[in-house]
């Protein structure tokens, strides 16, 4: 159901509803069927966060974030994760200029606005750590140098669950650092067929064009930061994050950083919906794919294959909401 | 030793506790509820103590033996004691002495006595024992059920005794004490779980066994509320006939054999006049205009604990076509022959007798010619009392003929001394009364002839000059000490003192007298039928003068003030020679006083005639009717009050908070909500609040429902797509949710002024969309109004958790939790 909020139009968040659509359109061109999965791309990219694709190899993982990265006109780098990676083949290097007779920094591809790291969990414990780092903090230090990464800032990861040999599984405290993990899942039988038909001669990738720049993205990121978030919205993350901490079910909940994730994400899933204001609603649709990925199960649980997200899924559901 | 233990202890303890309350008739203060309550501290401990270690149960039981000797030493003679606490020989011996002491001060005192040291000591020891009994039981043994019979045992003490006991008194008192016994058996059900565990208990090793125990406690609260309110709406089942031993007018003669068992008529007396709601005994059609009282029982022996029968009569003879003529009655010119036709109520039974059958009695006119009854009986032919082993009166029809004796004034005053056969038994006066004679003889001091002194004390008891009063919260006099006090201290009574204290002064002052017991002639109703109530129950004592035989007196005050239907005779009043009929005044020597409701005569005699109803003069209509009816009847407008109650009170409740709701919705419109000044905001959010309310009350009574977790937007999918509603409806419900979406999220409310018309909208169209039987559930018992009532509830009966240490210690992290949070 659609309710009509009835709310003021504001000129920020028509253009952003308006310029998701465009980007949710573009994207859904190459990707057809997934318009959750999209959704909560763009919902990741304006709460200014970082995205975890996590499945099974061919299902279109890379293909999402490079749709997404190549509809929004800005820099976008691209890591293809292996075991040899260094770090600072990721923030780059300070290499000497015999012209200048100077070191001279050489940035790695973490300087872009969008930046896809393929198979992230095939790289070595401490590449992966560099890279994390720099989504954390926004900025590469080499050789005593701080250097800002551009904004906006996304980081859109994939890894692949199956093969798990030769990898090095990406740490809870790293988990943390995703604002949401999603997984793209296999597309309908119609869907499956319209890709054949459609993408069978050429890369649907070649005919995308951009449908907004970078400098849209940071106005709109802005305009995010201005959704009304109340004070029972906050209590009720609150309480949903002490409930992963709570459930007999889980070793290790929620952490405060998943909270305000939550919030964040939150509000940019309410402007993508015309509102200016948070609701539980939000909160609920948004609980599964950024704070499952974060939890780990007890023994008893993974004994009774109960996943994170069945146990936030039931959380959700049981958890009252503030009353009016 | 465990927490289990401690636990079980603790409850058992406090079980004892709260039973002895139950004594609170018998003394005076509080002192000895404060003794009984250490005595039952220190045998907990010295329980607890013996419990350590696994010793045998008759040591326990020695153990708390000692204990309680222990505390009495220390509480009633400390300073014969080694150290003030060890027991020595001298300060048993002390003990036994004062212990002696209470025996012989309780026979000298009626209830409620007051706390001297030996009945103190009496009390305390009582409880104490009690206490080891019961803890013995519960806490060794692990049998707390069966620690139910000693409690039981200080709850039937009062009722030994013959005490007065208010209604809300017993009835409180009944409660604490069943409180306390569904607490220990709450106790040791939640050991017993814990003891055998579950197959995951808790982290605090406390297993959860609060749904248990909160069925246990509702099933408790149910018996408790069962057992006080049935023999409300039940007839024939008091509290008062069930432990009288008998209505001593009623009796289950058939089968059965054993001996037969002599009831307590001075016990049903009391029982009776003290029915809550007065019941028909009997009714009765007779040619006599002004007839005389019903006599069931007389009380011919006078002892030092009070009146008893059989003490003159030989042998009873069976009950044949004529009876033997009346003792003294020798004189039959002033007599007229009486027809009386009785019917005895259905409802009129007693309880079974252990070992045996109550012997019944038949109330009839004194004295009778011929009687003509079904079944077997006798007769006691020195008291003219009719009895049987075996013939049951519930529903027992039978004809009397019977004399009316109205003596001449002149007659009584000439009688001659009574023969030897009667002084020498009926003016026998124990010793104990000695002390009275004096007193007798100072109110008779001015009578010249046995009638006039007769006379003489009947006006000095019955209440006309207000020396004495009616008062039916009198202690019963079971001795010489208990009517003394009567007749020098309290001064107020009912029949049984009055009745009890003129045939002992007329002992005294040498008339011979009984005590009879029966009825008064009761109400009037039509023609000439008259019906006789639990409230006609009566005493009067009866005097012998030769020629007349036993006549009666008039001691009890009579009229409103006193007992209702009672009358004193015609030959106690003598008639104004040019007054009107009926009329009375000052006749020798102005020791004859009008009673205070002589205007209320009957027709043809002087007698009183007070109706038991305040409404003076008419007899009741519904007195008409088949007695056993009446309160069936009573009962079934209660129940149909109370289910017109149930029906509307739940739907009058949810139409009340509606208004109330939107009146407040409204109000904050022209005040602004708390805190916030007024803006059209503040009445559009107080509107969208209460908008939601409205919907999930409705949602709720219509058995829709919602989850805790539905957001407003998720509810309103929901139900539309459930309920399938149409367009209109749809539209009316979305604006509901996002009022109260936006009242609580967003910064700016929506208007509010469709809220109300679109909560009536959704009202109705839920109502049809539900199952009519739903529909009507709703609007009767409304789940919204009804289910906090429940919960509340449940919530007072789980309170007796709260005795459990377990259930404390959980609820002390909620309520940190609750405080932090």
């Amino acid at each position: 159901m659609v309710l009509d909020t009835g709310r003021e139009r504001g000129r920020a968040l028509d253009d952003l509803v308006a310029m998701a659509q465009n980007v949710g359109t573009a994207v859904e061109s190459v990707i057809d069927g997934k318009a959750d999965a999209i959704r909560l791309a763009l919902t990741v990219l304006l709460a200014e966060g970082h995205l975890l694709i996590e499945d099974v190899p061919g299902v279109g993982k890379t293909m999402l974030s490079k749709a997404l990265a190549r509809s929004i006109d800005c820099s976008v780098r691209r890591i293809q994760f292996t075991p040899d990676l260094l770090p600072s083949d990721i923030t780059g290097v300070s290499a000497y200029n015999q012209e200048r007779g100077d070191f001279e920094f050489k940035p790695g591809p973490v300087f872009a606005n969008i930046v896809v790291g393929d198979e992230i969990n095939r790289a070595s414990p401490k590449t992966q750590s560099a890279l994390l780092e720099c989504m954390e903090e926004r900025q590469v230090t080499v050789d005593g140098t701080t250097y800002p990464l551009e904004q906006p800032f996304i980081v859109i990861a994939t890894q692949n669950p199956v093969e798990m040999e030769g990898t090095y599984p990406l740490p809870e405290a790293q988990r943390d650092r995703f604002t949401a993990r999603i997984s793209i899942g296999y597309p309908t039988a119609i869907a499956e067929r319209e890709m054949l038909d459609t993408h069978g001669s050429s890369s649907p990738l070649d005919q995308l064009k951009p449908v907004a720049t970078a400098s849209d993205v940071h106005d709109l990121v802005l305009a995010v930061r201005g959704v009304l978030v109340s004070p029972p919205v906050k209590e009720y993350i609150i309480a949903l994050a002490r409930a992963t901490r709570n459930s007999p079910e889980l070793r290790l909940g929620a952490s405060p950083r998943s909270a305000l994730h939550l919030l964040r994400a939150s509000r940019a899933w309410a402007a993508l919906d015309g509102r200016d204001y948070v609701i539980p609603d939000d909160i609920q649709a948004l609980a599964v794919p950024v704070l499952a990925h974060r939890l780990l199960p007890t023994a008893e649980a993974m004994v009774e294959r109960r996943l994170p997200e069945q146990v936030v899924a039931k959380l959700v559901s049981e958890l009252p909401l503030p009353r009016p | 030793m465990t927490m289990t233990n401690h636990r079980v202890t603790a409850a058992a303890a406090i079980a004892t506790i709260l039973a002895s309350l139950s004594l609170y008739p018998i003394f005076t203060g509080s002192v000895w509820f404060w003794a009984g309550a250490g005595a039952v501290i220190a045998v907990a401990g010295a329980g607890t103590l013996t419990r350590l270690r696994q010793l045998p149960p008759v040591v326990c039981l020695a153990g708390g033996v000692l204990g309680l000797l222990l505390y009495l030493n220390v509480a009633f003679e400390p300073s014969r004691s080694l150290l003030g606490i060890i027991p020595t020989p001298e300060s048993i011996r002390g003990l036994l002495h004062l212990a002696g002491d209470g025996l012989t001060e309780s026979s000298r005192y009626a209830p409620p006595v007051p706390g001297v040291r030996g009945m103190l000591l009496l009390a305390a020891g009582g409880i104490g024992l009690t206490a080891t009994l019961t803890d013995l039981l519960a806490a060794r043994l692990r049998s707390s059920a069966l620690a139910g019979l000693p409690l039981l045992m200080l709850f039937t003490e009062p009722f030994t005794v013959s005490v007065t006991r208010g209604a809300y008194g017993t009835t409180v008192v009944f409660c604490l004490g069943a409180a306390g016994y569904l607490a220990l058996l709450s106790a040791d059900g939640r050991e017993r779980i814990r003891a055998w565990g579950r197959s995951r208990p808790k982290p605090d090793d406390a297993p959860d066994t609060s749904a248990l125990a909160a069925a246990g406690r509702r099933v408790g609260l149910a018996s408790v509320v069962v057992a006080l309110c049935v023999p409300l709406f039940v007839p024939g089942l008091h509290a008062t006939r069930l432990f009288s031993g008998g209505l001593g007018i009623g009796g289950s003669g058939e089968g059965g054999g054993g001996s037969v068992q002599l009831p307590d008529p001075e016990a049903q007396l009391q029982a009776q006049l003290k029915e809550s709601q007065p019941q028909p005994v009997l009714r009765y059609v007779t040619s006599n205009v002004d007839p005389g009282y019903l006599q069931v029982y007389v009380l011919d022996t006078l002892t030092s604990s009070g009146w008893q029968m059989f003490g003159a009569s030989t042998a009873n003879v069976p009950l044949g076509t004529k009876l033997p003529m009346a003792r003294g009655l020798t004189d039959t010119q002033w007599t007229a022959p009486d027809t009386t036709a009785v019917t005895i109520g259905r409802n009129v039974s007693s309880a079974a007798q252990p070992g045996g059958k109550a012997a019944t009695f038949l109330p009839v006119p004194y004295p009778p010619t011929k009687i003509s009854v079904g079944g077997s009986w006798q007769v006691d032919p020195a008291d003219m009392m009719i009895l049987s082993g075996s013939t049951s009166l519930a529903g027992l029809s039978y004809r009397v003929n019977s004399l009316s004796v109205d003596p001449p004034t002149q007659i009584l005053d000439d009688a001659p001394a009574p023969p030897a056969s009667i002084a020498g038994y009926y003016l026998k006066v124990p010793p104990a009364y000695d002390s009275l004679r004096a007193l007798a003889q100072q109110i008779t001091g001015s009578a010249k002839t046995p009638f006039r002194k007769a006379v003489a004390l009947q006006n000095w008891l019955d209440g006309t000059d207000s020396r004495f009063g009616y008062t039916l919260n009198a202690p019963e006099i079971t001795s010489a000490s208990g009517l003394a006090q009567f007749l020098e201290v309290t001064k107020h009574g009912y029949c049984q003192q009055f009745s009890y204290a003129m045939a002992v002064l007329a002992r005294l002052v040498g008339i011979p007298s009984t005590v009879a017991i029966g009825y008064t002639q009761g109400t009037h109703t039509s023609g000439s039928t008259w019906v006789v109530k639990t409230s006609d129950a009566h005493a009067w004592p009866e005097l012998y003068f030769q020629g007349a035989g036993w006549i009666r007196f008039e001691p009890t005050p009579a009229g409103v003030d006193g007992q209702g239907t009672a009358t004193p005779p015609t030959y106690t009043i003598p008639a104004s020679p040019s007054g009107p009929p009926g009329s009375t005044q000052a006749g020798n020597g102005g020791t004859v006083s009008p009673p205070v409701n002589s205007a209320h005569g009957l027709p043809g005699g002087g007698r009183l005639y007070v109706p038991p109803d305040s409404s003076a003069g008419k007899p009741p209509a519904s007195l008409a009717r088949p007695d056993q009816a009446l309160p069936w009847i009573d009962a079934s407008f209660a129940l149909l009050a109370l289910l017109a109650l149930a029906v509307t009170v739940p739907a009058a409740a949810r139409r009340l908070i509606r208004r109330h709701r939107w009146r407040l919705a409204t109000a904050a419109h022209s005040a602004g909500i708390v805190g916030v000044a007024y803006t059209s905001e503040s009445t559009d959010v107080a509107a969208a609040r209460a908008a939601w309310r409205e919907l999930c009350d409705d949602l709720t009574d219509f058995r829709v429902g919602y989850l805790p977790s539905e957001s407003p937007r998720a509810l309103a999918s929901r139900i539309a797509a459930d309920l399938h509603f149409a367009l209109e409806v749809s539209g009316a419900l979305n604006r509901v949710a996002l009022a109260a979406e936006r009242a609580q999220y967003s910064a700016r409310p929506c208007p509010s002024a469709a809220l109300r018309r679109d909560c009536a909208v959704l009202r109705h169209a839920i109502a049809a969309a539900v199952p009519r039987r739903a529909r009507w559930r709703a609007r009767i018992f409304p789940a919204s109004v009804l289910t906090p009532v429940f919960v509340g509830v449940s919530q007072v009966v789980d309170v007796f958790s709260r005795v459990n240490p377990a259930g404390i210690r959980r609820a002390l992290p909620r309520r940190q939790r609750a405080a932090i949070g």
